[in-house]
C-alpha cells in the first residue's frame, strides 16, 4: 500500500516540497548499505542439474551484436538492451531515432511521426509496429499510437526494425517497414527491479518488475509503471500538453520439454492534454484551444510452440486487444480478435520452408463529436482479414541462400492481397554478406479511406485556390471503391566486419509506389446557416491516382574503437520523385528528411562509471518550412554496487525549445519540445 | 529532513536481503555442450568388466574449436564409469583409438566421414552438434531448438559398437534411430 501512496505522490506532485522528499529519499536509498551477493558460478549450476533440466536451460543467443545480422536478407538493425540503456531515451520512439532511414519526429509532449523511408506523418500508415507478435497499426486511421506505446524499457529484450517491406510475413501495411518489440521472457528477467525518475520533462515516474519462478518449468513476471510527463511549449507558453498514464502487465513464461509458451497481459490507463485548431466559420477561421484525451485498453495474448520432430516446430498464437480513445473531435474504441499458426521445418539440406494462416477480426466504435473535423458512417463496424503464407529458404550453394516467400491477405475492403517477395543472401566469407530483395506490399484502406471524412485544407477567402469571398473547407471523402496502395521495392545492401572492432553495414533501395491515396477534383456545396452562406464544402472523393518514385541509402557503422570507448555512427539519404498535382498533395506526402546523421559514443570510464554522447542531425522539411535540427543527448552512469544503477541525462541540449514537425492533420496543433534534465536510479533486488 | 518515505527505504532495505541471484543465469553455450555430454554418458554403460583398472582415466576426446575446448574444462575434475575424466583435445581424426567418449565440433563437419569410419566398431560414445550426425552414424547429435539444445540419439550406432543406452535416456530424446531390430 505504501508502494501505492508513494506512487501515486510521484506522479501526482502537488508542490515542489514532494520532490525535495522524493529526492531525500533516493538519497538515503544510495546510502543504505547492501551486502554483495556473490555471483555464483554458473558453470558449476549446470553440473548440479539433471539431464531433464539441462535440456531447459535457455543459452544466450549469440544473436547480438553485428555477426548474426550478417545472415539476414534484409535492412534490419537491432535495437538491443546495451543501445536501450546507453541511448538514455526514456521512450520507444527516442530509441528509434539511432536506426539510419527511420524518420523520427516528435508533435508535442506524448504523440509522434514515426516512418521508415519517408512518407511520415502523425498517421505513417506504412509502418507496421508489433509487440511480440501482437500489431498495435490502427485500421481505423491506418497508423500507430505512440502515446500509449509507453512499455517499460525495462521490459524490452530488443526491438528489431526493419526497413523495406515485409509484407510476405507479416501482411498489409508493412510497406516501409516494421518495428517488432521483443519484451523479456520472464525466465531472462529473474529477480526485482525497481525504476524510477525525476526530470525536468519526464517529470517523475516509478517502474516495478518482479519475476520469480513458479514451479520447475513456469515464470511469471508483473510490472507496474506509473508517470507524470511535464507539458511541451507552444508560442511561448504552456502547451498543456502533460500526461499522466499508469499500466500494469503480467508474462507468464512456461518452459516445458515438450511446449514452451508465452503469456503477456496488460492494462494501461493515461490523460494527455493537448492542442487543437477548430475550423470556424468566422473570425481567423481558426479556433485554437486546449483539451484532455484519455486513452485506456488492455491485451492478453497467448504464443505455444512445440517441436514435432527435430525438424518441425509448430506455433500458435491468440490475442484480444481492446482499445479506447476520447479524443476532442472524436470517440474511438476498438477491439481485436486473432488467431494465427505457424508450421517451420527444416530438411537435412539446409532448406527450411514455413507456412501458416491468420483469422483476425475487428470491432471498432467511431463517434464523432465535431462531425465538421471527422466524420465515418457507419460507426460502429466489423471487419475481418484471413490470410496463409508460404516461404521457402532454399540453400543453392553453401554460400547463396534463396528466400522465396508471398502472403495471400483477403481483407473486406478490397478483397484478395497477393504480396510476394524473393530475396537472396549470398556470404562469400564469414566476415562479408550481400543481399538483394524484390517485394511487393501493399496499404489496404483504413476505415476513414473506405467511409469517413476527415477535414484536411483550410482556404481563406480570396486566397490562389479559392477566389470567392466564402471561406473553404476542404474535406477528404472516404470512397467503398478506394484501391490498396501498392508499392514495388527493389533493395540491395551489404554488411562487413571490416575487423575485429569495426562493422559496416549499406541498404540501398529504390521504391515504386502505384495507387498511393489522393483526391478527385472536388465538389462545391455552399453552406447555409440560417439561410445565410457561411462558407464553402469542397469535398474530394479519395482516390489513387498518385503514383511515383523514392530512393535513398543508409549506412551504420559500428566502431569499438578502444576496449572502453565505442562509437555508432549512421547517415541516411533519400530523394522522392513523386507526379504531384497539387500543393495540398505535395504536402501531404512530403514529411521526410532528406539528410540524417547519428554520432554516438559510449565511454566506460570504469567498470561503474559510464559517459556517453548522442549526436544527431535531421535536414529540414520544405513543405513545413520545417529547418534542420541538430541535437544532443547525454548521459553519466553511475553503478556504485551491482545492485544500483544511477544515471544523469540531458536531452535536447542544443536548444532551449524547438518544433521538429508538423502534423498532417490540420486540427493537431505541434509544440515545441523543451531541453530537458532526468535523474533516474534503477535498484535490481 | 522529511521521513514520509522512511518505511518505503526500509521495505527496501529488507528486500535487499533477498538471496535470490542478481541476474538470472547467462549460461555459456559450449560448457552447456560440455556438461550435457558428460550427463549423457551417465546413462551409457561400455562393454567390458567395469573399471577393469580404477587408475585408467576415462578419456574425452574433443575434436573441437577454441570455445567448446574452453568449454570442456568445466568437467575436468569429474568422474565417468568410477574413473576420473581425462581431457584430451584432438585437432585432426588421429588419436582416437583411446577415446572413450569424442566429442567433434561443427569445425570438423569435413572431416566426419573419416572419423567416423576411423572409428569402426571401436566402443566410443560419439557426440557432436553436426546437422545429421545421427543420420551419418554418429551415436548422439545435439540440436539446437531455438535456444533450447536436446538430442537425437542413433540406438543401432550404439548398439553396433556395443555401448548400452539406457532407455531413460532414449526417453528423453527428441528422436530415437531405433535398432535395427
Amino acid at each position: 500500500m505504501r508502494i501505492c501512496l508513494f506512487l501515486k505522490k510521484l506522479v501526482f506532485p502537488t508542490s515542489k516540497c514532494h520532490i525535495k522528499s522524493v529526492l531525500v529519499l533516493l538519497g538515503s536509498l544510495l546510502l543504505v548499505a547492501v551486502p554483495f551477493s556473490a555471483s555464483r558460478s554458473l558453470a558449476s549450476d549446470l553440473l548440479e542439474m539433471s539431464l531433464e533440466e539441462l535440456l531447459k536451460v535457455q543459452v544466450t543467443s549469440v544473436s547480438k551484436g553485428p555477426q548474426s545480422l550478417l545472415q539476414a536478407a534484409a535492412a534490419i538493425y537491432v535495437i538491443d538492451q546495451e543501445d536501450i540503456q546507453r541511448s538514455g531515451a526514456s521512450s520507444v520512439p527516442e530509441l528509434l531515432k539511432m536506426v539510419p532511414g527511420m524518420h523520427v519526429a516528435q508533435l508535442d509532449a506524448n504523440r509522434w511521426a514515426i516512418s521508415a523511408r519517408g512518407l511520415n506523418g502523425q498517421f505513417a500508415n506504412k509502418l507496421l509496429v508489433m509487440i511480440d507478435g501482437r500489431s498495435v497499426y490502427t485500421p481505423i486511421f491506418s497508423g500507430t499510437y505512440w502515446d500509449v506505446m509507453d512499455i517499460g524499457l525495462a521490459e524490452i529484450e530488443r526491438i528489431e526494425v526493419i526497413r523495406g517491406p515485409g509484407a510476405a510475413l507479416w501482411g498489409a501495411n508493412a510497406v516501409n517497414g516494421i518495428i517488432n518489440i521483443i519484451t523479456l521472457s520472464a525466465e531472462q528477467s529473474e529477480g526485482a527491479k525497481l525504476i524510477s525518475w525525476l526530470g525536468t520533462e519526464e517529470r517523475a515516474g516509478l517502474n516495478l518488475l518482479q519475476s520469480q519462478q513458479l514451479g520447475a518449468d513456469d515464470y511469471l513476471r508483473l510490472s507496474a509503471k506509473a508517470y507524470h510527463r511535464d507539458s511541451s511549449s507552444l508560442s511561448g507558453g504552456d502547451a498543456d500538453d502533460d500526461m499522466t498514464s499508469g499500466r500494469l502487465g503480467f508474462r507468464w513464461d512456461h518452459a516445458g520439454l515438450q511446449w514452451r509458451g508465452k503469456t503477456t497481459g496488460s492494462f494501461y490507463q493515461g490523460r494527455e492534454g493537448g492542442h487543437y485548431d477548430r475550423a470556424t466559420y468566422s473570425g481567423s477561421y481558426r479556433a485554437r484551444f486546449a483539451a484532455d484525451t484519455d486513452v485506456h485498453g488492455a491485451h492478453l495474448l497467448t504464443n505455444w510452440q512445440r517441436w514435432l520432430s527435430a525438424r518441425g516446430r509448430f506455433s500458435t498464437q491468440f490475442y484480444y486487444d481492446f482499445s479506447r480513445r476520447e479524443e476532442p473531435f472524436y470517440e474511438a474504441e476498438m477491439q481485436v480478435f486473432d488467431l494465427e499458426m505457424q508450421y517451420v521445418y527444416t530438411f537435412d539440406s539446409g532448406q527450411k520452408l514455413s507456412f501458416g494462416g491468420n483469422l483476425r477480426a475487428y470491432f471498432d466504435d467511431l463517434v464523432a463529436i465535431e462531425p465538421a473535423q471527422m466524420d465515418a458512417d457507419p460507426t460502429e463496424k466489423e471487419y475481418r482479414l484471413y490470410s496463409f503464407y508460404l516461404q521457402d529458404e532454399y540453400p543453392l550453394l553453401d554460400d547463396l541462400t534463396l528466400i522465396l516467400g508471398s502472403k495471400f491477405e483477403k481483407n473486406d475492403f478490397t478483397g484478395w492481397e497477393v504480396q510476394p517477395n524473393l530475396r537472396v543472401l549470398w556470404q562469400p566469407t564469414d566476415r562479408l554478406s550481400l543481399w538483394g530483395a524484390v517485394s511487393k506490399a501493399v496499404r489496404t484502406p483504413s476505415r476513414l479511406d473506405a467511409e469517413g471524412q476527415i477535414l484536411v485544407e483550410f482556404y481563406p477567402p480570396f486566397s490562389a485556390q479559392n477566389p470567392t469571398a466564402l471561406p473553404g473547407f476542404y474535406y477528404l471523402d472516404g470512397s467503398s471503391s478506394y484501391l490498396s496502395e501498392r508499392l514495388l521495392a527493389y533493395e540491395v545492401g551489404f554488411r562487413q566486419l571490416l575487423n575485429d572492432r569495426l562493422s559496416l553495414d549499406v541498404a540501398l533501395f529504390c521504391n515504386d509506389y502505384d495507387r498511393l491515396r489522393t483526391a478527385d477534383y472536388p465538389s462545391t456545396e455552399v453552406v447555409l446557416v440560417g439561410g445565410i452562406p457561411t462558407s464553402l464544402k469542397l469535398t474530394g472523393p479519395a482516390n489513387n491516382t498518385l503514383h511515383g518514385k523514392s530512393y535513398g541509402a543508409e549506412a551504420f557503422l559500428q566502431w569499438q574503437v578502444l576496449e572502453p570507448w565505442k562509437l555508432i555512427g549512421s547517415y541516411s539519404f533519400m530523394q522522392l520523385d513523386f507526379a504531384f498535382t497539387g500543393e495540398l498533395e505535395t504536402y501531404l506526402n512530403s514529411s521526410y528528411y532528406q539528410h540524417q546523421a547519428s554520432l554516438q559514443s559510449r565511454y566506460d570510464i570504469s567498470d561503474a562509471v559510464q559517459v556517453d554522447a548522442w549526436l544527431t542531425y535531421t535536414d529540414g522539411i520544405a513543405v513545413q518550412n520545417q529547418p534542420e535540427i541538430w541535437d544532443l543527448s547525454l548521459r553519466f552512469g553511475w553503478r556504485p554496487r551491482p545492485q544500483w544503477q544511477v544515471e544523469l541525462i540531458g536531452q535536447h541540449l542544443l536548444h532551449e525549445q524547438q518544433r521538429q514537425s508538423e502534423s498532417e492533420i490540420i486540427s493537431m496543433v505541434s509544440t515545441e519540445i523543451e531541453r530537458s534534465a532526468l535523474l533516474k536510479v534503477t535498484y535490481r533486488f | 529532513m522529511n521521513y514520509k518515505f522512511a518505511p518505503l527505504a526500509v521495505l527496501i532495505l529488507l528486500l535487499s536481503f533477498d538471496k535470490s541471484p542478481v541476474a538470472a543465469g547467462q549460461y555459456d553455450e559450449s560448457q552447456l555442450k560440455a556438461v550435457l555430454s558428460y550427463k549423457i554418458a551417465k546413462f551409457v554403460q561400455w562393454p567390458g568388466p567395469p573399471s577393469a583398472t580404477a587408475e585408467e582415466p576415462f578419456s574425452i576426446c574433443v575434436l573441437g574449436d577454441s570455445d567448446v575446448n574452453d568449454g570442456f574444462k568445466v568437467i575436468s575434475d569429474q568422474q565417468l564409469e568410477g574413473r576420473p575424466v581425462q581431457l584430451k583435445y584432438l585437432s585432426s581424426a588421429t588419436g582416437l583409438s583411446d577415446c572413450q567418449l569424442l566429442y567433434i565440433t561443427k569445425k570438423h563437419v569435413k572431416s566426419l566421414a573419416s572419423v567416423l569410419g576411423r572409428l569402426n566398431k571401436r566402443p566410443v560414445l560419439t557426440i557432436s552438434e553436426i546437422e545429421g550426425f545421427a543420420a551419418k552414424g554418429g551415436i548422439v547429435e545435439l540440436v539446437k531448438l531455438d535456444n533450447n539444445f536436446r538430442f537425437v540419439i542413433n540406438l543401432r550406432a550404439a548398439k553396433r559398437v556395443g555401448l548400452l543406452i539406457s532407455s531413460k535416456l532414449s526417453a528423453l530424446a527428441v528422436k530415437v534411430i531405433p535398432d535395427a531390430d
